[in-house]
């Protein structure tokens, strides 16, 4: 694998600096992509989801999980 | 604590890893079903489940995948005895794709929980795994009991969907967008919103 990289690079070696510029393009043309497709709808999911995550656990919860532990006790 | 017991110790770890997880079983419950108390009730459905096979659980493993999927089945029993049937709201996608955005980033939370409970269950659940839940494609192909590639098909036709129903110009979306969306793309977008 590393023998194929270098061998690749000293038989590109001569185009290397005229490509070099063109990742960047391609990234920023990704980034402008993306933000136009910004999906909105998917950081209102997370959004959805973490605030039900984030919410504090009801009593009849604390209630099962002591019923819970008691029953345990008991075995 | 326990006396009596012959593994506090296992026990005790127990029920701390099932308190863990319980505000994601909430979330990945609410979700699903789309009403709270409903939730709620499969949550618990689901922990007394998880508890009374709790030898099943190999120490080690994901306590919430393990979780998800007792949680996933009782869904899924709840299911097909129609409780929710309700909650499906045909005219909802109709409603959303008639008004105009109003928003400046275009998002009401009411339209996106509309548009989820529009989703086909499973692409719901694909969506809610992967997108929110932060599940790998494998985590929730496991919990899913589906091949990778059907989970990956899923989440991308569920953002297709709901980007058709959400998007500022969903028509448009429709015609000009390419037909398969890499999943890679899926996959940056949704890490970007996860690690945000």
């Amino acid at each position: 694998m590393l023998a194929n990289n270098s061998l690749d690079n000293s038989q590109t070696g001569g185009s290397y600096a005229a490509m070099s510029s063109e990742p960047e393009m391609k990234k920023a043309s990704t980034k402008r992509k993306r933000e136009r497709s910004r999906p909105v709808w998917a950081e209102g999911l997370k959004r959805m989801y973490d605030s039900v995550v984030d919410e504090e656990i009801p009593d009849d919860f604390v209630v099962l999980l002591k019923k819970l532990d008691q029953a345990s006790e008991q075995k | 604590m326990s006396k009596s017991s012959p593994d506090p110790v296992a026990d005790f770890d127990f029920c701390k890893e099932l308190v863990k997880v319980i505000p994601h079983l909430r979330a990945f419950a609410r979700g699903l079903c789309g009403r709270p108390d409903f939730a709620d009730d499969l949550v618990q459905e689901a922990m007394l489940k998880a508890w009374a096979a709790q030898d099943n659980f190999q120490p080690g493993t994901s306590m919430k995948s393990w979780t998800f999927v007792i949680l996933r089945n009782a869904y899924l029993s709840e299911a097909r005895r129609n409780r929710f049937r309700g909650d499906y709201d045909p005219d909802a996608a109709e409603r959303l794709l008639s008004r105009p955005a109003e928003q400046e980033d275009g998002l009401h939370l009411g339209d996106l929980k509309s548009a989820m409970m529009c989703l086909s269950s499973e692409r719901r659940e694909a969506l809610l795994l992967v997108g929110a839940g932060g599940f790998s494609y494998e985590e929730a192909a496991a919990i899913a009991q589906c091949a990778v590639g059907t989970m990956k098909s899923r989440v991308a036709r569920a953002r297709r969907n709901l980007e058709g129903m959400m998007g500022p110009e969903p028509v448009e979306k429709f015609i000009h967008r390419p037909h398969a969306v890499t999943h890679g793309e899926m996959l940056d977008d949704l890490a970007k919103v996860a690690n945000r």
